[in-house]
């Protein structure tokens, strides 16, 4: 779950990142949350976001192979609160 | 429209960690109640910030969380968030996105308005505020959703 308080948490983690000459990519975000996020009004904005880790990666133009499926980095449907 | 007296329940919201008992009991309970995930997510997360402006904006309170049916078979989970805190002068004011007394979003009042499928506020300026909120499960029946 991500609400007002939490995004803003995130907003400001990206930021951080930013002044460090770093980029932060939040992945893994559950598509019933980005849902809410969005009905909510809240668009997250400067935060770069991804479905997995590899194609995180290959924004940076690291290619990540996968020998396995990782569904730890992509957002299962764990009941997290 | 019926309420469950063995689903009834109040919980505090006085500090922090009331907070995530709060999306913790509310998780639960719609997992119990077979409310789908983005139905489950769209109401913790209302509930997350309605507790919140009860406690940084109201000072403190509590929150009664209430089963109900209704004659389709639907069941519908209520949350009732109460202070006794300053109230809020002007209703559409506070319900306008990004508007904050607190140098907050502004999102949480609206944002939480548009996740839930009925919502009402009541306050009276000097006394304290409710906020009711409802959730359904199932498919929308008016479209909305
Ligand atoms: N329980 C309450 N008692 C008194 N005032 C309230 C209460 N809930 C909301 N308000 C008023 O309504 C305004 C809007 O609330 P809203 O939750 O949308 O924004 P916020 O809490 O300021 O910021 P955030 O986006 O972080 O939630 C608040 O700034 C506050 O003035
Ligand atoms: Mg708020």
């Amino acid at each position: 779950m991500v609400d007002s308080f939490l995004a803003r948490v995130l907003a400001e983690l990206a930021a951080g990142a930013r002044l460090l000459a770093a980029q932060a990519v939040l992945v893994g975000m559950r598509p019933s949350v980005a849902i809410t996020l969005v009905e909510l009004g809240l668009a997250l904005p400067g935060l770069d976001t991804a479905r997995t880790v590899s194609e995180a990666a290959a924004r940076f133009g690291i290619e990540i192979r996968d020998t396995a499926p990782r569904t730890a980095a992509r957002g299962t449907d764990w009941n997290e609160t | 429209m019926s309420t469950d007296e063995r689903t009834s329940f109040r919980l505090p919201v006085r500090n922090d960690a009331d907070l995530m008992t709060v999306r913790q009991r509310v998780r639960g309970l719609s997992q119990e109640q077979g409310f789908g995930l983005v139905q489950q997510t769209k109401l913790v997360t209302a509930a997350s910030e309605l507790a919140r402006n009860t406690l940084i904006h109201g000072g403190g309170g509590s929150v009664t969380v209430e089963l109900s049916t209704d004659g389709d078979g639907r069941t519908g989970i209520t949350l009732v968030f109460s202070d006794e805190g300053p109230g809020i002068p002007d209703i559409a004011l506070a319900l306008r996105d990004g508007y904050s007394t607190a140098g907050g979003l502004g999102m949480g009042l609206s944002g939480s308005k548009r996740l839930v499928d009925d919502f009402e506020v009541e306050t009276t300026p000097g006394e304290g505020t409710a906020v009711t909120a409802t959730l359904w499960s199932g498919p929308p029946l008016n479209g909305r959703r």
